[in-house]
């Protein structure tokens, strides 16, 4: 047998073995995707750990709390139409890591825009004092709320409804930031 | 259209980074090519970010992009041109069972942490203080505009941590046209590639051969923490990161004290450089490798004395990282950047203070080190290691590869004297990869350690 002839046995072989292959791939496409599943499910038992996929994979996921479809698209078209030199107040009822990390990803998504922090601190019977944690710098004018689980005030003319958790509304009139607190 | 720019700038980056270890590695013709591609995307990602941190005061958007790209192409050729490879197509297919035995199991480790990255998310810093800033970055034209250091809005991302990490992930979404969470953690992930390259570079160096060549690899599926958790390779913490470039800079010590090759030396000088240029606690790490760089100088004085030229490549290797890092403490202190830290001052009246923590902090440590949830076998295996070699191996290698991982741990330990919230866990992770490594050096054979003696 000549080394010509070798060659092409094995090329034979190598197309039958990838032919074969493809052929099982296909096949077990379904299974592939059922173990793949079984496996996410060991590597990212949590849900806050799991990868919502694509472009906001990590914020979709952390902002699950607001229980709305793609929840960064939404944050990010609300804010959108804002002006960039405005600053912002996001409004929480108490100080939760759960809470802490939904201000903070919505704070990134708000990029240029300054977002403060205020706690309100609702239900805690050990302190009653909202705590403001972050506060935009003198020069930047707060003129949009985002209320988190909490109510806007009643009298709030134009109110965006991100989600059933999550309320865009403007700043109708100056007061003390503590008084959004009264529920 | 993603995977293509992805490619682009992920070999832009690498290009960079090779010409930078071609113009460093003088007379070193012929590497193995897994530690020319860690050493690649180490300096690369260093030498992009840099560059995009400085260039960027001056320009923006598209125009940084194009002149970042055209500085790394010019490194890359330059270093080239300086020092061409020797590398032949046949070397890359393994000569031996173990060696293709060795490629599968790379090639599986690396197929999996790929797959973990893409099913989980980016940890909470890894978001919070790394992605953000890469993305704020891209919307402002790869930048972070100086206002943003000093926005106390902004303080929760903490905004005196060092840029290499969200810089790097800026480079590509100025590549991709757009910030996308899911392939920023491709960064993560060619750490992780980096870290298996260097521990197969480490082997090859140090004649580590055959079925031992398995030991370090394998032992790195045995730590869940180097896989899944805070600081992980799948979180995009910085973590695993400066526990890639910890090892590569410690794989360079040993060689300098070996050879007393002085390419290996400033290698070492600027990877520890680079290390404060990704985390503060790289500066940590730096002080550990000055002092082993030290201890040879120490040695080797007598020999030494009449060459100032030796001195002088000591001097300038070591104090590379201390201008990194007043470099970096300068800028922000200028842009008046909020410093957030709980630590008490650090000075002798505060340590004994606070001596009576001994025995907790002693207790916490070896519980932590222990802790199989976290590190399997690891710290044990290592101690027993080290025992090992402290036994068998020369004194000069046996003491270098001992105070790369202890001296890391005291000095991680003893912040507890000032700092009671200090990630232990998290901060071990830095010196996990030098622990595998050391475990692996310890497998090899005592006739194949007298043959690379000789």
């Amino acid at each position: 047998m000549t080394i010509d002839e070798v060659k092409k046995r094995w090329l034979k072989v190598a197309a039958v073995g990838v032919l074969a292959a493809c052929c099982c791939l296909f096949s077990a496409c379904e299974s592939l995707s059922k173990a793949n599943q079984r496996l996410t499910d060991v590597a990212a038992k949590q849900p806050l750990a799991r990868s919502a996929g694509g472009q906001y994979a990590t914020t979709d996921t952390y902002l699950r709390s607001l229980e709305i479809p793609k929840p960064s698209e939404r944050v990010l078209s609300a804010v959108a139409q804002l002006p960039e030199n405005d600053a912002m107040m996001f409004v929480a009822p108490s100080r939760t890591s759960e809470i802490e990390l939904t201000y903070r990803v919505i704070a990134s998504l708000s990029w240029p825009r300054e977002v403060g922090a205020l706690h309100c601190r609702l239900g805690d019977a050990n302190n009653l004092q909202p705590e403001l944690l972050f506060q935009p710098r003198k020069e930047k004018q707060i003129r949009w709320l985002f209320f988190y689980r909490t109510s806007p005030p009643a009298a709030s003319k134009s109110v965006t409804e991100i989600g059933p958790h999550l309320k865009l509304v403007p700043v109708e009139e100056a007061k003390e930031w503590t008084s959004y607190c009264s529920p | 259209m993603d995977f293509l720019l992805l490619t682009l700038a992920l070999s832009v980056q690498m290009l960079a980074g090779f010409g930078l270890n071609r113009l460093l590695a003088r007379n070193q013709p012929s590497a193995a090519l897994p530690e020319l591609f860690a050493l690649s995307f180490l300096l690369g990602a260093t030498l992009v970010s840099l560059l995009l941190f400085l260039a960027g005061f001056f320009v923006s958007g598209e125009a940084l992009r194009w002149f970042v790209t055209a500085v790394c192409l010019a490194v890359g050729w330059i270093g080239w041109r300086r020092q061409k490879l020797q590398i032949r197509l046949r070397d890359l297919w393994p000569p031996n069972l173990a060696e293709r035995v060795l490629l599968g199991v790379n090639l599986a480790q690396i197929a999996a942490v790929g797959w973990l990255c893409s099913v989980r998310v980016l940890g909470w810093d890894g978001l919070l203080n790394y992605e953000v800033k890469a993305r704020w970055a891209f919307l402002n034209g790869g930048v972070l505009p100086l206002p943003y250091f000093s926005d106390p809005t902004r303080d929760w991302s903490h905004q005196d941590y060092p840029l290499l990490l969200p810089l790097a992930e800026s480079w590509i979404y100025l590549w991709l046209g757009r910030a996308d969470q899911q392939l920023a953690k491709t960064v993560s992930w060619m750490f992780f590639v980096s870290a298996v390259c260097l521990l197969h570079a480490a082997n090859r160096r140090f004649a580590v051969k055959g079925w031992q060549m398995l030991v370090s690899p394998l032992m790195v599926f045995t730590v869940p923490l180097m896989l899944i958790g805070d600081g992980s390779a799948s979180t995009g913490y910085a973590d695993f990161p400066m526990a890639v470039f910890y090892l590569a800079t410690i794989i360079f010590v040993i060689e300098f004290w070996r050879n007393e090759d002085f390419a290996a030396l400033r290698l070492a000088g600027l990877l520890a450089a680079a290390g404060c240029w990704l985390k503060q606690d790289g500066f940590i790490l730096w002080f550990c490798v000055a002092i082993l760089l030290c201890l040879k100088a120490l040695v080797e004085a007598r020999s030494w004395k009449a060459d100032w030229r030796k001195w002088l490549q000591l001097a300038t290797a070591v104090s590379l990282g201390l201008m990194v890092f007043v470099g970096w403490r300068w800028f922000i202190a200028f842009v008046g950047a909020s410093v957030r830290t709980e630590m008490q001052p650090v000075e002798l009246v505060t340590l004994v203070a606070n001596a009576w923590l001994l025995p907790i902090i002693v207790k916490g440590v070896i519980l932590e080190l222990l802790n199989p949830r976290h590190w399997g076998v690891l710290w044990l295996l290592t101690f027993l290691s080290i025992g090992w070699m402290f036994w068998r191996r020369r004194a000069s290698e046996r003491v270098v590869m001992a105070l790369a991982v202890v001296l890391p741990i005291l000095a991680y330990a003893s912040l507890h004297f000032f700092f009671h919230g200090s990630p232990l866990t998290r901060l071990l992770i830095q010196v996990s990869l030098v622990a595998v490594m050391i475990v692996g050096m310890a497998f090899q054979p005592l006739k194949k350690i007298n043959s690379s003696r000789a």
